[in-house]
């Protein structure tokens, strides 16, 4: 194989450019008709056969393609649209949304109506999360797809001597999908034959038989098992910690003889593989943190890795980093350059507080230990827990807005809220009322969520990600059956920056100052501030703004978090499953926004909401050190499902060898003293304005939008301007 | 009197500081980029730039009318009540000049101790010349020493042995500026000699204190002047770092909202200038240079 310098370029796009040979398969659109004839005739087909039997028709039929510049050369035909985030496949969109439909609307009416008008008004997001899996990759790695199979075979057998139907039932689906697989990579390793890649051609043949032996056939392995957990509709959303899962293959392909080049070389091709597959808010993998006792799993190849990545100047893998006290201070220092050098695909996760969070759970260190995190950023612990963690995402704001009207959605018209009496006597009493409301909405989140979880096989059995668990094969169970050590689901409540500077507007300017009746206020924000101008720019000007490290933003933000905590995290629901609750927003803070009513503090109908756990745009008036002030006063360990704090800078703040040794004892503060997660933009306005206006000279900005990065010039106008709005006010 | 207080900031010291920005200075330099130090009173800014001509304030006092799209502000009307502040949607005004005690500003800077704890940071006094209120100075200071607070003396030199002598037990450096060495240089580009200047920091020197020179570089000004403080500075013992800070010009439109006259240089150094500046600096004085 050429050096990946001169196959890159075949190698970015080759998704977006893929041409796949008709000889080997169905086209997209052919295969999309016949599921969804498929679909249409399941009826009361038994769900795990029927979806195991479609799995194995789309694994017979699909598409191949071999592209020879790449040691990762196979791509399937599964119908994505990759010109933009990646789209929904076949299988998804044939099968899996329309039983979803199906089975809520039928089995589930009023609350599922109730769900849809939430999402429609910007209310909540409420899903059934099969999007966000962690694959058991230490269980996987060391059996391959034949020893999975094995596995499930002989516990089959045990099952059906003892007369367990289920267990029979569900592994059965497993064995039809892993059949279906192995004729898969047959088939591959067929086709790959008429081509020029040998290595490619053996690998995928030893995978056929017998676990990963290098580190070669490793990470081959880890693409064809996220190719083959996805088409299934179930995502894989990490590759795991890769500097510790894949340290005995680089250990041995040194020993082997192999050099320090050669290896980075694999891993230069292994990174750019999921460039080009631009899978839907991209593909993470985690390095270092530390074992229970407190020591650093960073290695050699934690820092090989990181060089490796720097080089190439992507966004896609993404990476997660476990930062703890004795981390390697080498790589925390390398990490923290790459970000203010603008490679801004880091998230950084401080053990100390995720321990603590899932202490809250009753989850001992000795278990948590091995978390990773998934997507965005949010901890699971690998082989251990399922988490669901977008099952719902609750916009805090809209209850400000109930709060005022007595339950009713100003935009909408809805009653979507708590009904109530509108008048509050004091500020208290008004506080107590907000939290009412808040709850109704979590509560419901809640409620759907436990219900909807009575129906996870019937809607999307999952075999592939279940059989990465020993406890999934042998118990003979479905993941979504709970059947792990830890079953957990998650909620996210987001905007409550945008929630405390309404409620300090209310209390200085309604309860103190009588600058305006608290029902004149509502009226105002039914008319969208029309005729209130001068009130809403004292009130944008006023100094209470959460994000400055001010006592009563911060006190409220205090009296909220601390509300939902004592109310909500690691209360135990059906299946002994505890509630995990996070305070990120992902980048629903902007379509959320565009449906949310004019709030009190100022902010106009149709603006954004605030995100994850940052100030209202321009509000942090105090630096970042005012705005950490303020995050640190919540209790982020008791939000496990994550509590990221995003940050964006001026490059002049931390430039030169003493501005990076003060960023890092900055992100180091921040973690001593309780942070849970960073990640951020070192950006100035300049920079976005002039690559607003020349995109081709700026094609490889990043940006750090939520969980995941993209390229400046690839996103709306709309968030373009967001983004340089944050960094002019900084 | 003071007229700000910068949070993270990382030029002015060690680590991550806070830094107090006194008001008042004997200097004029004409570069300077600070022009709301100049004066020991209260000042009112306007910046025409942001205004949108909306007129909210013009209901508020006599000081701002509007006439013909123009918006015409006399400061000399403005009672500091702040109440334009509030009401502007552009934040087109600010005032300059805090009269808070020194308990409340130790109160405002300690806010961020644990970032100066964390890092090996503190709290810088700057300016105009943090030195020309020398008692507020070793009160603010007596009180952060109290909580084991680096402090840091960014000075332009120019104020009495005394005050150096008050401030020296508190002073954990002393960031200062040497401009020329050529006693008219020094007077045509800040208004005063530099006699005074160079004495103070032989003294300091003599008292062990670390060091920190700060040289702006300002084209056809001062930058014939490199070598001749290069030689001086070899004389000096506790310098830890000499900064070369390039003059840069964005400092404008502050003096055209506060209604300061504009002395600022036009010409703006190269990267080559400074380079040379910093190597000349390094290779006589024999003191670390950035």
């Amino acid at each position: 194989m050429k050096p990946f310098n001169k196959n890159r370029k075949y190698i970015e796009n080759e998704f977006e450019e893929a041409s796949f040979d008709a000889v080997t398969g169905l086209s997209a659109e052919e295969l999309y008709t016949k599921l969804s004839e498929m679909q249409e005739k399941s009826g009361d087909l038994e769900r795990e056969r029927f979806c195991a039997e479609a799995y194995a028709f789309l694994l017979e039929k699909l598409q191949l393609e071999i592209n020879e510049h790449t040691p990762f050369a196979v791509k399937f035909n599964i119908g994505v649209d990759y010109s933009g985030f990646a789209g929904i496949d076949v299988f998804d969109s044939a099968i899996f949304r329309k039983q979803r439909e199906k089975v809520l609307s039928e089995k589930l009416p009023e609350d599922y109506a109730r769900m849809v008008d939430g999402d429609i008004t910007g209310l909540s997001l409420i899903y059934t999360d099969f999007w966000h899996t962690v694959p058991g990759w230490d269980y996987i790695i060391p059996l391959g797809f034949s020893g999975v199979l094995e596995n499930a075979k002989a516990s089959r057998k045990k099952h059906e001597n003892d007369g367990d139907a289920r267990a029979v039932r569900f592994l059965d689906s497993v064995i039809i999908r892993y059949e279906a697989i192995l004729g898969c990579m047959r088939r591959i390793y067929e086709y790959s034959l008429s081509f020029d890649v040998p290595e490619f051609s053996e690998a995928i043949k030893n995978l056929t038989i017998a676990p990963p032996k290098s580190l070669y056939e490793v990470m081959l392995f880890s693409v064809l098992f996220l190719y083959f957990e996805e088409i299934g509709c179930e995502r894989g959303r990490t590759l795991g910690p890769i500097d510790s899962l894949y340290y005995p293959f680089y250990k041995s392909a040194l020993d082997g003889g192999a050099s320090l080049e050669e290896i980075k070389e694999m891993f230069r091709y292994f990174f750019i593989h999921f460039t080009a597959t631009k899978r839907f808010a991209q593909q993470p993998f985690l390095i270092c943190g530390s074992d229970v006792l407190g020591n650093d799993r960073t290695n050699e190849l934690s820092h090989l890795i990181l060089d490796v990545y720097d080089e190439l100047n992507i966004l896609d893998p993404k990476i997660h980093l476990r930062y703890h006290k004795n981390i390697d201070p080498e790589i925390f220092k390398k990490a923290l350059s790459m970000i203010r050098r603008g490679n801004s695909s880091i998230c950084i996760v401080n053990d100390e507080a995720v321990f603590r969070g899932y202490e809250k759970l009753g989850i001992p260190r000795e278990d948590s230990q091995n978390y990773v995190l998934l997507g965005c950023y949010e901890p699971v612990i690998m082989g251990l827990e399922e988490a669901e963690v977008g099952v719902a995402w609750i916009n805090s704001a809209k209850s400000i807005e109930y709060l005022l009207t007595g339950g009713r959605d100003i935009l909408s018209g809805k009653y979507l809220g708590l009904k109530t009496d509108k008048s509050y006597a004091t500020f208290d009493e008004l506080f107590d009322g907000y939290l009412r409301q808040l709850d109704y909405t979590v509560d419901f989140a809640i409620e759907f969520a436990e219900k909807q979880s009575k129906y996870n096989v019937l809607m999307n059995p999952s075999p592939i990600y279940s059989s990465t668990f020993a406890n999934c094969i042998e118990k003979g169970r479905d993941v979504h059956e709970y059947s792990l050590k830890y079953n957990n689901f998650s909620l996210k409540c987001f905007g409550l920056a945008t929630v405390v500077d309404s409620l300090c507007a209310i209390k200085k300017f309604v309860y103190e100052n009588g600058e305006i009746s608290l029902e004149e206020l509502t009226g105002a924000l039914e008319k969208n501030w029309s005729g209130y101008e001068d009130l809403r720019i004292k009130i944008l000007n006023d100094k209470d703004k959460y994000g400055n490290g001010r006592a009563l933003p911060d006190n409220i933000m205090q009296r909220i978090t601390e509300h939902l905590e004592e109310k909500y995290v690691g209360k135990e629901f059906s299946y002994g499953r505890r509630l995990r609750f996070g305070l990120d927003s992902i980048d629903t803070h902007l379509y959320r926004g565009r449906v949310t009513a004019a709030t009190p503090d100022g902010r106009l109908a149709g603006e954004v909401v605030s995100r994850n756990l940052c100030a209202t745009p321009g509000m942090d008036r105090a630096g970042i050190t005012g705005y950490m002030q303020s995050v640190l006063k919540i209790n982020s360990e008791a939000f496990l499902n994550s509590a990221i704090f995003d940050f964006t800078m001026h490059p002049s703040a931390i430039e030169g060898e003493k501005g990076l040794i003060d960023f890092v004892s900055l992100i180091k503060i921040f973690f001593d003293g309780g942070g849970f997660a960073v990640q951020g933009n070192i950006v100035n306005s300049e920079t976005l304005k002039a690559a607003q206006n020349d995109p081709r000279a700026y094609s490889t900005l990043q940006i750090r939008v939520c969980g995941w990065n993209e390229y400046f010039v690839r996103m709306s106008k709309a968030k373009q301007d967001y983004f340089i709005k944050e960094s002019e006010l900084k | 009197m003071i007229f700000a207080i910068k949070r993270f900031e990382t030029h002015d010291g060690d680590g991550i500081r806070t830094t107090v920005f006194f008001k008042g200075c004997p200097l004029r330099c004409r570069w300077c980029h600070n022009p709301e130090s100049f004066s020991r009173e209260t000042e009112i800014a306007y910046n025409d730039e942001l205004c949108i001509r909306c007129g909210r304030c013009t209901s508020l006092c006599d000081a701002s009318v509007i006439k013909d799209n123009k918006h015409i502000f006399d400061r000399t009307k403005c009672t500091f009540c702040g109440e334009c502040i509030d009401i502007c949607p552009r934040g087109a005004y600010s005032i300059y000049g805090d009269n808070r005690s020194a308990e409340e500003i130790a109160e405002e800077v300690l806010f961020d101790e644990i970032f100066f704890k964390g890092s090996g940071g503190g709290v810088t006094f700057s300016g105009g010349e943090p030195l020309m209120q020398t008692d507020f100075c070793v009160k603010l200071a007596k009180i952060l020493k109290e909580r084991d607070i680096n402090i840091a003396i960014d000075t332009c030199g120019y104020v009495s042995r005394e005050a150096i002598e008050k401030i020296l037990p508190y002073a954990d450096t002393f960031l200062y500026d040497i401009k020329a060495i050529d006693p008219e240089v020094h007077k045509a580009c800040t208004g005063k000699s530099n006699e005074l200047i160079l004495d103070n920091l032989k003294f300091i020197d003599s008292k062990g204190k670390n060091i920190e020179i700060r040289i702006p570089y300002i084209p056809e000004y001062n930058s014939g002047e490199i070598e001749k403080i290069a030689e001086f500075l070899k004389g000096i013992k506790n310098i830890k770092l000499i900064r070369v800070l390039p003059y840069h010009k964005y400092a404008d439109s502050k003096y055209l909202s506060l209604g300061t006259k504009n002395l600022s240089p036009e010409k703006i150094p190269t990267k080559e200038e400074i380079q040379r500046a910093r190597e000349t600096l390094r290779r006589i004085s024999g003191h670390k240079v950035n």
